[in-house]
């Protein structure tokens, strides 16, 4: 442990909770004070952690907090150096581009009447980078929950500064209701493993070899963490609240809170012992699930930042059906899981890049036109190609385009599971990595039909209504930000070896910490290299060859010349705007092939007489997990409690009824049984 | 270079100039069937030739990526032939899990041809994207699934591995019944991924009934050549993978130890290179043959084409399984 | 395996190609398509006694062979090319179940009798346990031809499929009594399927359908 990163970690948290101290009282700069120490703590942090991942050194700094139990320590291992990057990358975006995030809002706000607290938003966006760093560096299990709740409670004020209207109330209502019900599982889990272990500190749960329910454990974690992580069907608060949070703090929540579900996931792995066979089962149950109704359920989507919600949805599905897979592998002694393991992770990061990319491009779109439902764009690209070319390229990296950095992370997955597969003795192990391989593909096909419809019907084509021809591009700084991480998108695909150099200790301690041989790692790794060497060459060679084909294809239409005309309609020749394909109709006849899980509802007016008037038909593809909820847990709930309402009457006579009652069946109790 | 490398470039570049030569075949043998002459075998090659010195014409709404779509189909081709071998040698580019990169190229020309077609904002380009987004979303997994069953049985994770050049007849011995059903689920899977009957109709002139020829609707001159190019080496690649997988020719030693290619190895080569021609077109007669013996179907029963393609998938694992 | 490398490996093409033929059946809609599935499947089976009996090639067995290869093959398509022609039906064959499902169930039924061919243990033909599975996929599939199909020419495309599986099984005892056997079957369908022909018509003229739901209002 070295002095310097102790200062320094302190220095990030003191900048972070300094500065949001400070905005509080900053009054007109509190924008600036904020952004400075985002910034700052962003661009320290960043350096700190990605040294620490390379050094593999561990953090441990523990301060003198009277704190009710346990007390205040954080640990940087190695497992919070993976997950720390990302969080201080886009607290950094995210900060920088807070002032002009707030002055944007603030116009809006002076133009509807509506009210504007700069100083809290700036003190709660503080806070919630803040809660980020502190749970995935907290060391002590009471800390942890501390740090928890901060970082969930966090976004509640975040994700609707100006209180809109009734959908931006309902999605902080869903979010703080399903943020606390969260924390319950995690309550349960830490105070059993506390009370097991006789202490709160995290390295005495990881010495104690054996735990009495390890699986009611990892039951409790991934219901808990999986709620932050947004796996189907604990994933309602997270179209409502990403499609309504402003995009400073969409890029936070959807790069790097949803990591932190994970991060969860991960460490419980690592502190309950040697996992048991069905957590893989369990893991790539809940992937499945939540990869393929997450993006069924996201190309049925009409509004734009609602899609790549749920696109998060799939993507972490996606990582949990590889963290099973890597946990079956490693029962049977496979190399593939070293193989996934570096899918994983680096898919995790991929995830952070282009997702916070494709939000921040989908607020610079909706800051102008205000919708985003694709029925009213299109034709963006023209308008606002700078940021239409950051979408489309998001786009391609998350649909699995080579040689982008989606792809890489997807195709150490396939080969995972391909190698696991090959490995595998006896059949129900093969049909498992089978079914992962073949449910991985299914969804990476509909990842490239949401995407495609998504940019192609939004920013493609001609615009559909007046909000769309609106549309500008962003300040400088935000189209800074897009490029950074589109530059970041693209080169990673390229950089995918020296990546995996970078995460290799930390794979090989991580797969030691599952009970993998460090042999069988190492040739794990070995393998994932060579995959990664050879994309890496190949994508060179593809965009080589892609700047060949354009210059051979530009010789010929510049030898022949070229002329403008119009589209050809099959022989119309007053096409319209409006007669383009929408959303409802690309994604039509998939939603009624898989119904079963779009459960898409069309209303068609019956049209009656000979001059019927004007008749709306209606398609809509509501979140039928929430409805499930709501009917299995919500509407019960409420049926009791509005049952338990009567027992209030008003009445003193009544209530000194109870009093007696109660007086009597204690005594009953007491005296009786006791 | 060794000569190894030469002779799987030479394989590469023989693919890219007898692409065209595919689709010829097809329809020759459509013709033949259906009583007529049919237009001459190298009927592409002239057009492609007349496409490329005309001027083309571009919509006013279209954007970069209508005339990026072209160029990201034929590249895709291009860079999917380095990954799959041709007789008798290993391809190019062979790492364990190629075969999944070859998904993802096919996936790059999807993505571009789509946003290609959404560009124009043309609502009969729109509904083939539509249609071609969605079937080939369906036939994904499907495609990468018999890859794998191949990875599993052949015991290899590169495409070259997998097909029969490197393990010779020996491997398709007691498994000609998982081979075959494999090569049925891949050939109903070039129908689909070719757009070809049943699933689509090359030659019919009604938009509303098209799929990927609505798709390239508005695309003219070089861009088309390289549309059409690059329809042509996918049709190729589908077939010779097919050749590839259930072609049990016993694998002659072709080079001698210092590795270069002696005379024996020039006519093992020339034997091997003209059964492999043979197979592909052979893989296109029997497209024709399919063309001319089947209706296309209706939209709605595609899928269940492509469930056909799954079931055979599901019946090569469980033959292998019954192997095993 | 008692038969020839090469020999086997035919076989199991045959075998492939048989259960392909099933599937398609399964998943065809159209009468035409299905008759001549069922002719494929006749004239792959009418070859599978010669290479169950492999060396003990006799007279008897070349012409049993002959005549299953006639009668599979050409004369029970024909019969039922003809029935088509006299009924016009109007409306597809279409499945209860809807073609995916009833493919899908084809594929579980293959799955089913692997299961099964594995719990025989070894049989003391190793011929059997290699053919078994794909017989007994045939089966299934003409029983569930049978039970899902909507028009009664389906139904005896069931019913020949079925056969064709009860064949297939029979196939590896392929001694001279067993032909016999096989033999008396056969001709039982032919006449079932004669009956049947003649009685469809006779249903199409009373109902001008074929369709077995009409039968419903013959009950009572």
């Amino acid at each position: 442990m070295e002095p310097h990163s102790l200062y320094l970690f302190c220095a990030v948290l003191a900048l972070l909770v300094g500065g949001a101290f400070c905005s509080l009282i900053a009054g007109r700069a509190a924008a600036a004070t904020a952004s400075c120490a985002c910034v700052a703590a962003g661009a320290v942090g960043l350096c700190l952690s990605l040294y620490l991942l390379l050094s593999g050194a561990t953090l441990r700094v523990s301060f003198p907090l009277p704190l009710p139990l346990g007390e205040c320590l954080f640990c940087v291992d190695r497992l919070s150096s993976v997950f720390l990057p990302p969080v201080f990358l886009l607290a950094l975006i995210g900060g920088a581009l807070l002032p002009g995030r707030l002055k944007s809002l603030a116009a809006e706000a002076a133009e509807t009447g509506a009210r504007l607290a700069v100083g809290r938003h700036c003190f709660f966006f503080c806070f919630l980078i803040a809660g980020m760093v502190m749970t995935l560096t907290a060391a002590d299990a009471v800390l942890f929950l501390i740090s928890w709740e901060i970082m969930s409670l966090m976004p509640f004020f975040l994700i609707s500064p100006l209180d809109r209207d009734a959908n931006e109330r309902f999605a902080v209502w869903v979010y703080l209701t399903a943020a606390h019900l969260g924390v319950l599982p995690l309550l349960l889990l830490f105070a059993g493993m506390g009370a097991e272990a006789g202490g709160t500190d995290f390295a005495l749960f990881a010495t104690r070899g054996a735990w009495s329910h390890p699986c009611l454990y990892f039951m409790l974690a991934l219901v808990g963490f999986g709620l932050k992580a947004g796996l189907v069907p604990l994933h309602v608060w997270m179209p409502e609240a990403h499609s309504s949070a402003p995009g400073h703090v969409a890029v936070l929540l959807s790069g790097a809170m949803l990591n932190v579900g994970l991060y969860g996931i991960l460490r419980v792995l690592l502190l309950a012992g040697p996992p048991e066979a069905w957590w893989a089962y369990a893991l790539m149950g809940a992937g499945v699930l939540s990869g393929v109704t997450g993006i069924l359920l996201g190309l049925v989507q009409s509004d734009l930042k609602r899609t790549l919600a749920y696109s998060s949805a799939e993507n972490m599905g996606i990582i949990c059906l590889a963290l099973g897979g890597a946990l079956l592998a490693c029962s049977i002694g496979s190399s593939a899981a070293a193989l996934l393991l570096a899918g994983v992770f680096l898919h995790i990061w991929n995830h952070s890049l282009f997702k916070s990319l494709l939000f921040l491009a989908a607020n610079a779109v909706k800051e102008h036109t205000h919708t985003m439902l694709i029925q009213r764009l299109g034709g963006l690209h023209k308008r606002i190609p700078f940021t239409g070319g950051c979408f489309a390229l998001g786009s391609a990296a998350i649909a699995g385009i080579p040689p982008l950095n989606g792809f890489m992370s997807e195709l150490l997955l396939y080969t995972g599971f391909a190698v696991g597969s090959k490995a595998a003795g006896n059949t129900e192990t093969v049909l498992l990595f089978w079914g992962a391989f073949f449910v991985l593909g299914a969804i990476a096909g509909m990842a490239l039909f949401a995407f495609t419809q998504a940019y192609g019907l939004a920013f493609l084509g001609a615009p559909r209504s007046a909000q769309s021809c609106q549309a500008r591009e962003p300040e400088t700084l935000f189209k800074a930000a897009m490029l950074l991480l589109a530059l970041l998108c693209l080169c990673a695909g390229f950089a995918g070896p020296l990546l995996l150099k970078a995460l290799s200790p930390f794979l090989v301690w991580f797969a030691s910490g599952l009970g993998i041989p460090t042999a069988v790692c190492a040739e794990g790794m070995e393998a994932a290299a060579t995959v990664l060497a050879w994309y890496a060459a190949l994508g060179a060679a593809l965009l080589a060859l892609f700047v060949l084909v354009s210059l051979a294809r530009g010789r010929a239409v510049g030898k022949n010349g070229f002329a403008e005309g119009v589209t050809w309609s099959c022989g119309y020749c007053r096409p319209t705007a409006r007669m383009q394909y929408t959303g409802g109709a690309f994604a039509r006849t998939f939603a009624m092939l898989l119904h079963p899980l779009a459960r898409t509802r069309t209303v068609t007016p019956k049209v009656q007489g000979l001059f019927p008037g004007r008749e709306k038909a209606i398609m809509t593809s509501p979140d039928w997990p929430t409805e499930l909820w709501s009917s299995l847990l919500f509407r019960p709930v409420t049926a009791v409690a509005e049952a338990a309402k009567n027992l209030q009457t008003g009445l003193v006579n009544l209530y000194i009824l109870y009093i007696f009652i109660a007086l009597v069946a204690a005594l009953t109790w007491a005296l009786g049984w006791a | 270079m060794t000569s190894q490398m030469i002779v799987a470039l030479g394989g590469m570049l023989l693919s890219l100039l007898l692409a065209p030569l595919l689709p010829g075949c097809t329809n020759r043998v459509k013709a033949m069937m259906g009583g007529r002459k049919g237009r001459p075998l190298l009927q592409l090659y002239f057009d492609l030739c007349r496409l490329m010195g005309k001027s083309p014409v571009y919509p006013g709404v279209t954007t970069y990526f209508f005339k990026a779509a072209p160029t990201a189909c034929l590249t895709s081709a291009v860079a999917a032939l380095t990954v799959l071998p041709f007789w008798p040698v290993a391809a190019p580019a062979n790492f364990s899990g190629d075969f999944i990169l070859l998904a993802g190229l096919f996936a790059m020309s999807r993505f571009f041809l789509i946003l290609a077609a959404l560009d124009t904002g043309s609502a009969f380009e729109g509904m083939g994207a539509s249609r071609d987004a969605l079937f080939s979303a369906l036939a994904e997994p499907i495609f990468l699934f018999c890859l794998l069953l191949l990875c599993r049985q052949a015991h290899s994770l590169t495409l070259s591995g997998m097909t029969t050049v490197a393990a010779g007849p020996a491997a398709i011995q007691g498994y000609w019944m998982f081979y075959l059903m494999l090569a049925f689920a891949l050939f109903l899977l070039l129908l689909q991924e070719n757009s070809r009957i049943p699933v689509d109709d090359p030659n019919t002139h009604l938009e509303l009934t098209m799929i990927h020829e609505v798709m390239i609707l508005d695309h003219s001159g070089p861009d088309l050549a390289f549309l059409e190019y690059a329809a042509a080496l996918k049709l190729w690649i589908f077939s010779l993978l097919i050749a590839g997988l259930v072609l049990p020719l016993p694998s002659v030693p072709l080079f001698d130890d210092g590795g270069s290619l002696g005379p024996h190895g020039l006519a093992g080569l020339a034997v091997h290179w003209g059964t492999t021609l043979l197979a592909i077109f052979g893989v296109g007669a029997l497209v024709g043959l399919v063309e001319s013996l089947m209706a296309r179907l209706r939209m709605e029963r595609v899928p269940q084409v492509l469930a056909m393609a799954g079931a055979f998938a599901g019946l090569a694992a469980l033959t292998l399984w019954r192997q095993a | 395996m008692t038969v020839l490398p090469v020999a086997g490996n035919v076989l199991e093409a045959l075998l492939g190609l048989v259960i392909i033929s099933d599937f398609c059946l399964l998943g065809a809609e159209r009468s035409r398509l299905c008759i001549r599935l069922v002719a494929l499947q006749g004239v792959i089976l009418g070859f599978m006694p010669v290479f169950a009996a492999g060396d003990g090639m006799t007279p008897w067995l070349a012409v049993a062979v002959a005549v299953f290869f006639v009668v599979k093959g050409g004369m029970l398509p024909l019969l039922l090319w003809h029935t088509y022609k006299k009924l016009h039906p109007r409306a597809p064959g279409a499945s209860y179940l809807g073609n995916t499902a009833s493919v899908l169930l084809g594929l579980a039924a293959f799955a089913f009798s692997l299961w099964l061919n594995s719990r025989l243990g070894i049989a003391a033909n190793p011929l059997f346990s290699h053919i078994f599975p794909t017989a007994f996929a045939t089966i299934f599939s003409g029983l569930l031809l049978i039970t899902s199909r909507r028009m009664a020419l389906a139904q005896i495309f069931g019913y020949l499929v079925m056969e064709n599986g009860i064949y297939l099984l029979g196939a590896p005892m392929a001694q001279e009594s067993a032909v016999w056997l096989e033999f008396s079957i056969l001709m039982d369908i032919l006449v079932a399927a004669f009956v049947m022909g003649i009685a469809l018509t006779h249903i199409n003229r009373a109902f001008d359908s074929t369709d077995v739901e009409c039968f419903a209002s013959l009950r009572d």
